[in-house]
């Protein structure tokens, strides 16, 4: 009777451990908001920095590169200042907020049943063509967080959370060029696949 | 008072777990809004799904009022926070870029490292589209790097951009969230398929609440501020460590390894009459947040000296400033008035009461400003001034900056 239990006990530990077979519903957004703002104000408590990701990218290839072409890195100004000499372009709490979030993604996904290989695209839209969009869009935003000094997550949420100027203009120019493309694009985007 | 200096108290590697856990905290919370999905994000923008705006607003709206309710109970500097530096019209149009990036990929850096994460391909291909990108702004940047530095506003606020208070802003800011994700949901009613998570009455009532308490609790005030400083500035203070004698300032000003700085905090009639050479007539008004953070970025080699006709103001002035930990901040001993009082052999000026008071102790009838004899005391005349030196430049701890600037 023991030994049944037991093995019982192990198997529902191990299926927690799988993770569920059906996909978890989605938090209620203003729970994770509120959640999420929480999560901002303790890294301002403990570190007084915010959240940020495209910091840590920027540092990541800058780190690569500094392995591939350093002559490179040490006579272009903007890359200097990152992993100039003996700089290491990774010796930065960015780049951790970076691979924590990477790995706090892959944990709540894989709790939730979401983890799965899978390319999320619109009604009538090719896998082929929703990978070179994403890439596309990707190099626009890679480009431009750097442009803007932050992305979404370091300049909207970070900065226009404690007030700054310069963050809340860039918002609203994210909302602003999104919206307005958004028209152009919207056979993409059909939801219903 | 937060922020806290982990990385000194700590070390790097406990500070740098810490920091992974944050990460993964941020991490955990995108995944569960759905944000690893690119479907979620776009309907954003159709008016399907106001998800985005909902945890992207919830999230400033609730930030913010934690950060302003820890400032105002005196928990939290938020002088000392990273607010990031505004470059106004390079970050109107990097994020106008990203907001094209966003409409054609389906996600933004934070939210694809999440759909990376949880194995989606188009996650993988647009975080390989930023690094690309990236990368391209890196070898391009530097071509255009007077357009990117320009329109610098340092660290702007919108409070200071209003000329509010922000603890009026805070409350303002949260009322118009409200509106918009009142608005959203009446958009989603209309244009969604599915029916999408409305606030609930008590949400609204604790954001109304905590709003409130930041309005009432205000932002702190110069006098506020002074009782929050640790003891040892206090301690400062009271032990008369930081009063130099008028000679050694005048050591001060030819020593060509510190950078000098006297501000003096008497009327304008008193400073046109006379003031020591390259000293700034400063008043206790123009004492600003805005000003006082700016000297966080002096360099570590300056040292400011303060002067009143005798200490009352510099007092005053001192205290203010050293409740955002400016380093190397000085009083001199007994003002003008014991400066003249010291230098008599270069004036002729009539004693005219107690230089202790903080009332003008000499007449000065020619409004000659730094050109008296005694604004400026050679070099030579040094060797027979005594005095205790009291000035040691501070070493002082460099805290990381901004991540993503």
């Amino acid at each position: 009777m023991e030994q049944t239990f037991q093995r019982e006990e192990i198997m529902k530990w191990i299926s927690r451990l799988k993770g569920p077979n059906v996909a978890k519903k989605y938090m209620n957004p203003y729970l994770a908001g509120a959640l999420l703002g929480l999560v901002l104000f303790v890294s301002f408590f403990l570190t007084g920095n915010g959240l940020g990701a495209s910091g840590g990218l920027n540092r990541i290839v800058v780190a690569i590169e500094d392995v591939i072409v350093p002559e490179h890195i040490n006579k272009t100004p903007y890359l200097m200042k990152l992993a100039g000499g003996d700089r290491n372009a990774l010796d930065h709490w960015i780049v951790f907020i970076v691979g924590g979030a990477i790995v706090g993604g892959f944990f709540s996904g894989w709790f939730s049943g979401r983890v799965k290989v899978e390319t999320v695209r619109g009604k009538g839209v090719s896998v082929k063509t929703r990978w070179f969009m994403a890439f596309a869009g990707g190099a626009l935003m890679g480009y431009g967080a750097r442009f803007a000094r932050g992305c979404t997550s370091g300049q909207a949420l970070s900065g226009g959370s404690v007030l700054s100027l310069g963050s809340w203009a860039f918002m609203f120019a994210v909302f602003a060029g999104a919206y307005a493309l958004a028209w152009f694009l919207r056979g993409f985007w059909q939801p219903g696949r | 008072m937060a922020p806290l200096n982990l990385l000194a108290e700590l070390g790097t590697e406990y500070y740098y777990l810490i920091i992974f856990l944050i990460g993964g905290g941020f991490g955990i919370v995108l995944e569960q809004a759905g944000f690893g999905n690119s479907m979620k994000l776009a309907a954003q923008f159709y008016f399907r799904d106001f998800r985005v705006i909902k945890v992207m607003f919830g999230a400033i709206v609730t930030n913010m009022l934690l950060v302003f309710l820890a400032a105002g109970f005196g928990l939290l500097d938020y002088s000392a926070i990273w607010v990031n530096p505004t470059y106004l019209i390079p970050g109107i149009v990097g994020g106008l870029i990203m907001g094209f990036g966003f409409i054609i990929g389906g996600f933004c850096p934070g939210t694809s490292l999440v759909a990376l994460a949880t194995f989606k391909l188009d996650g993988l291909f647009f975080v390989l589209g930023v690094l690309t990108g990236i990368f391209f702004f890196g070898e391009t940047v530097d071509s255009f790097a007077n357009f990117w530095n320009s329109t610098y506003m340092g660290r702007a606020t919108l409070q200071d951009w209003l000329g509010m208070d922000p603890s009026w802003l805070v409350p303002i800011v949260v009322i118009v969230a409200l509106g918009v994700f009142k608005g959203g949901e009446i958009l989603e009613k209309i244009f969604g398929t599915e029916p999408e998570a409305r606030l609930s009455k008590p949400g609204i009532g604790l954001f109304l609440i905590a709003s409130v308490t930041v309005l009432v609790i205000g932002y702190p005030t110069p006098e506020e501020r002074w009782n929050h400083v640790d003891e040892k500035s206090k301690q400062l203070l009271k032990s008369r460590q930081i009063f130099i004698e008028p000679a050694e300032l005048v050591k001060l000003y030819y020593d060509d390894a510190i950078d000098l700085k006297v501000y003096d905090f008497r009327t304008e009639d008193g400073f046109n009459r006379f003031h020591i050479i390259d000293s700034e007539r400063f008043t206790l008004d123009s004492l600003s947040e805005e000003v006082i953070i700016k000297w966080k970025s002096n360099p570590p080699n300056r040292v400011i000296v303060l002067t009143g006709t005798a200490e009352k103001s510099a007092i005053t002035a001192w205290k203010q400033i050293k409740s955002y930990n400016i380093p190397n901040l000085y009083i001199l001993e007994g003002g003008i008035n014991h400066w003249l009082e010291v230098f008599q052999n270069y004036h002729d000026f009539n004693a005219i009461g107690n230089p202790a008071l903080p009332r003008p102790a000499w007449e000065i009838p020619k409004a000659i400003g730094n050109a008296h004899k005694a604004s400026e005391i050679p070099q030579e005349d040094l060797k027979s001034l005594k005095f205790e030196p009291k000035v040691k430049l501070e070493k002082i701890a460099k805290i990381q900056g901004g991540g993503c600037g």
